[in-house]
């Protein structure tokens, strides 16, 4: 007798995962408490991690009250000038923002699970899943 | 040798037959659902794994609990036989 489990949106629970999977996606700036800007640098915020590529593509981390994080960004900039990695990640209706959380995730999950002795291993599949098989002696 | 095995969708999500090993909950809201019975037939004295959703009996030949659990944790896989009847 088994169940089947689903979390159909998984919050942002780890900061060093979304750098991890930032820099994976091309991302590969990181600098942390800074402010993000919108494409015509008007309304700042402050995050407590951005991480970014080129002049416009920046994505931020913000701490939330519940004590996980959102993702902020001004998904235009990001989308005019995407770096090649995150831009592979994208289509038939997956957005940027489904794949750094995507890769977010995927590195939450193997950070945890490697400081228990599991060994992780991904495998991409051709629409946009990743199965990830954890295995453990 | 413990094997967990899951899918990380493409909008975002987690999707996985469940293990007390992975607590989904910490990434938010999870729904659950029974994937499988698996039971033992006193007619046949082996036990059986049957589909919760379609009501199909998929296999009627273990010998034990715990083979009847490993056989249906493959077939329930992602990227299994029975994975696209789960999601």
């Amino acid at each position: 007798m088994s169940h089947f489990t689903k979390n159909s949106k998984a919050n942002i629970v780890d900061r060093v995962a979304f750098e991890e999977a930032c820099k994976e996606l091309g991302l590969t700036n990181v600098i942390h408490d800074t402010t993000i800007q919108s494409f015509y640098g008007e309304a700042a915020q402050k995050v407590d991690v951005l991480a970014s590529y080129g002049q416009r593509c920046q994505v931020g981390l913000q701490k939330n009250a519940k004590g996980q994080y959102d993702m902020i960004a001004d998904w235009y900039c990001v989308n005019r000038e995407t770096p090649s990695a995150l831009r592979a990640q994208m289509g038939n209706g997956r957005t940027a923002e489904n794949a750094i959380l995507q890769f977010t995730t995927k590195h939450t999950l193997a950070r945890k699970y490697r400081s228990q002795g599991y060994n992780c291993q991904f495998t991409n599949s051709q629409d946009g899943a990743i199965k990830m098989v954890m295995t453990k002696f | 040798m413990k094997t967990i095995q899951l899918e990380l969708t493409a909008q975002g999500g987690i999707q996985m037959l469940h293990d007390d090993a992975v607590d989904l909950s910490e990434f938010g809201k999870i729904e659950v659902k029974r994937a499988s019975h698996v039971e033992f037939n006193n007619a046949t004295g082996y036990w059986y794994v049957q589909s919760a959703k379609t009501g199909k009996m998929l296999k009627e030949d273990c010998t034990s609990r715990a083979a009847a659990l490993e056989w249906e944790k493959e077939y329930y896989s992602p990227g299994g036989p029975g994975w696209e009847e789960l999601i």
